[in-house]
């Protein structure tokens, strides 16, 4: 009954964006009251949609309007759009209820509201389109509202440059997606995602190569969106919008479209095996080198940053190694508690006139008592502490990783890492003695209190999920199209039975960063600094972000640019001397052929009457 | 008929000659005009053999030939006014 008006979905939201576009200024709160009431609008239906769907034995296809063959836009849900749809419209509506309070005093909330709709609709088109270009219109979408979202201060020049910075390196990999999506449509004829599953096995029996292509392709549009190393560096700088903005981004939005995608093509990467394992060490990658830098900033939505990219690495490393489910759990875990963190550090910033600094903040559990323990909710549930959430699915990746001795060095130091990154945020701002934002700080009103507990419920019980059956569904969906466990043995991905083991030593890991962390950071047993002293190189390198801005300045710097205005120079004077030759070949013709034009009407006339009288003749002649 | 045609022959002459051994800005515009007249001289003697399409023509040309001389003769006040002389040669302005 739902199912059959799911196009409503991103419709509602857009609305909302046009509405808010042009009347904003007259709307109460600037429109943000439309907004909450569209976009819960949109959730209602999505929850219909939802629980139709996970009762639903196939997945649901309806074409809307056929352009050219093999180009349709229509809607598409199945088993995975029904988490990614209710992780955005769910988060997303939280988080607009959230801007009512945080955003209150922002002079330009009508084109917030209408930019915050256009992005959750353009997500939501991105979870349902049937369609691969379809999915890559909400794709460039959501690029284009990160852009001005992120820059919605334009004012500052840090947050221009940051927009610029995010849609400069997206809009790079994007060139890959679309290369992908035109090699698909070459080999496939098509580029509704349900036609291209049904082909997929006949191609794959005469040409694996181009499978393998057009998955790498579209990976490589997805690590841009998704901020995996090495085209990561845009998501720390994406902070400097609103926090609402960046909460968004990290636990709704943008960032989970990559995996998302990944997800959504699934049996085509389960016949990429070659991709597979490019996905699983990119993403052991990214969740490592995130962590490790996570641990020595001192921005406060900087942290959280690293904390997304990280788990944005792993679930990664969960498709990569073969589990789909696994990264679906995660990308739904981390959804909850990501948003949780955001938003409570939104509700920190907001009391305290923006002060990014944690080492300013300090006790702050004391002045916001309900903000503190939501906060420590989200750190727990990230951190893969039992019995929160985030542990139960990292738990599962780090099994799952456990097929390759690289892959599962690197899981282990992400396990042993964000325990530690994650309490340090939070002991640093909310315990210990009182900081310099102290005084000023107090709670936040009602209107963003209650999304925040709403999110830790979520954060705390999201975990059940996994005991569902949901796998199962998955998994069947998948081998609608692709014999998943046969490609699984054939990856020899099979997980063997040291389970226990590995499981136990996660567990363990983290224990053990949390027990350190808070002697350092709560008891204060031992100096940071120790720790800082000791390993200055690896302290000098986490701060410096592994020197990839460093590195990607000066590509573009000395290399790009030198060698763009030598080349420029040299094409300069040939085009110089081209354009000289041009003017001196007609500047000479000029001075020729000008002596026929006296100027004298006399003349003139005498060569009309002449040609008359030539022409007379030779009619004449010809007549007669 | 064929008197017509050489009468337009004659006045088509003149004014070609007329026009092509003055330098006068006014005199050429009097053989314009007398040119113009030929033509339709031309125009009106066809008509007699064929329809009345040709004297239609000719009102035309009668009210083009109105404008024209006009025009003309405006430009040629302004050029006096400009450079005190009708002479051609001395216009040379725009010349190489």
């Amino acid at each position: 009954m739902f199912l059959e008006y799911s196009y409503l979905i991103p419709i509602f939201p857009l609305i909302a964006f046009a509405i808010i576009t042009f009347f904003g200024n007259r709307l109460s709160e600037g429109g943000g009251h439309l907004a909450v009431f569209l976009t819960g609008l949109s959730l209602i239906v999505s929850l219909g949609v939802i629980y139709e769907i996970l009762h639903l034995e196939k997945p649901f296809e309806m074409i809307l309007y056929e352009w050219i063959p093999g180009i349709d836009f229509g809607i598409f849900i199945d088993k995975v759009s029904a988490v990614m749809l209710f992780v955005i419209s769910f988060i997303g509506f939280l988080i607009m209820v959230y801007s009512l309070g945080y955003m209150h005093e922002d002079e330009s909330k009508p084109r917030y509201y209408a930019e915050m709709s256009l992005f959750i609709s353009s997500m939501l088109l991105i979870a349902i389109a049937s369609n691969l270009l379809l999915l890559f219109i909400g794709w460039e979408l959501v690029g284009l509202c990160s852009y001005l979202l992120i820059g919605f201060w334009y004012r500052r020049p840090s947050a221009a440059s940051a927009a610029k910075k995010a849609i400069v390196v997206t809009r790079f990999a994007d060139i890959f997606f679309a290369l992908g999506l035109v090699i698909a449509y070459n080999t496939f004829g098509t580029l509704n995602i349900h036609e291209i599953f049904e082909k997929l096995n006949v191609i794959y029996a005469t040409n694996p190569g181009i499978i393998s292509l057009i998955a790498l392709l579209l990976f490589i549009g997805a690590i841009g969106k998704s901020s995996q190393f090495p085209l990561h560096v845009w998501l720390p700088d994406a902070m400097e919008g609103p926090t609402t903005v960046s909460a968004l981004i990290h636990a709704a939005t943008m960032v989970k479209a990559g995996i998302f995608l990944v997800a959504r093509m699934y049996p085509l990467y389960l016949l990429a095996g070659d991709v597979m394992y490019i996905i699983a060490l990119f993403g052991a990658i990214t969740a490592f080198i995130a962590a490790s830098m996570g641990l020595v900033m001192t921005d406060m939505k900087r942290i959280i940053a690293y904390s997304t990219m990280s788990h944005l690495g792993l679930m990664m490393l969960a498709l990569g190694v073969g589990s789909i489910a696994a990264g679906l759990y995660h990308l739904l875990n981390h959804s909850f508690a990501k948003a949780l963190l955001f938003l409570s550090a939104g509700a920190v910033l907001h009391a305290t006139h923006e002060e990014l600094d944690i080492r300013k903040h300090g006790g702050l559990r004391r002045v916001m008592p309900i903000t503190g323990t939501v906060a420590l909710i989200g750190a727990w549930a990230l951190s893969g502490l039992p019995p929160l959430s985030g542990y139960w699915s990292k738990d599962e990746i780090i099994v799952l990783s456990s097929v390759n001795p690289i892959l599962l060095g690197l899981a282990f130091g992400v396990s042993l890492l964000s325990a530690a990154y994650l309490f340090r945020w939070y002991y640093i701002i909310f315990t210990g003695k009182p900081g310099e934002t102290y005084k000023i700080a107090h709670e936040a009103p009602k209107v963003m209190t209650i999304p925040l507990i709403i999110l830790a419920i979520g954060a705390c019980i999201s975990w059940t999920v996994m005991f569902s059956g949901f796998d199962k569904s998955v998994s069947e969906w998948v081998n609608e199209y692709v014999n998943y466990e046969e490609r699984l043995s054939m990856l020899e991905h099979e997980i063997e039975t040291k389970h226990l083991e590995i499981s136990l030593i996660a567990g363990l890991l983290a224990l053990i960063s949390f027990i350190i962390t808070t002697l350092v950071y709560w008891k204060g047993k031992i100096k940071p600094e120790t720790f800082r002293e000791n390993l200055r190189p690896l302290h000098k390198l986490f701060v410096n972000k592994y020197y990839f801005d460093h590195a990607y300045n000066y590509f573009a710097e000395k290399i790009v640019y030198r060698g763009i205005s030598f080349l420029m120079d040299r094409l300069e004077k040939l085009y110089d001397k081209f354009i000289d030759i041009i003017g001196k070949v007609t500047y000479y013709l000029g001075k020729v052929s000008r002596k026929i034009q006296t100027g004298n009407v006399q003349d003139y006339i005498a060569a009309i009457v002449l040609g008359i009288i030539i022409l007379i003749i030779i009619l004449m002649a010809g007549g007669i | 008929m064929i008197e017509y045609l050489i009468l337009s022959f004659i006045l088509i002459s003149i004014a070609v000659i007329g026009i092509l051994t003055t330098k006068n800005a006014l005199r050429i515009l009097m053989g314009i005009e007398i040119m113009l007249n030929a033509a339709a001289l031309n125009f009106v003697a066809f008509s007699r053999i064929y329809n009345v399409l040709g004297e239609i023509f000719v009102l035309f040309i009668l009210i083009i030939a109105a404008a024209e001389s006009a025009i003309g003769l405006s430009i040629i006040l302004m050029l006096y006014k400009y450079y005190k002389t009708l002479d051609l040669e001395k216009v040379r302005e725009m010349r190489w």
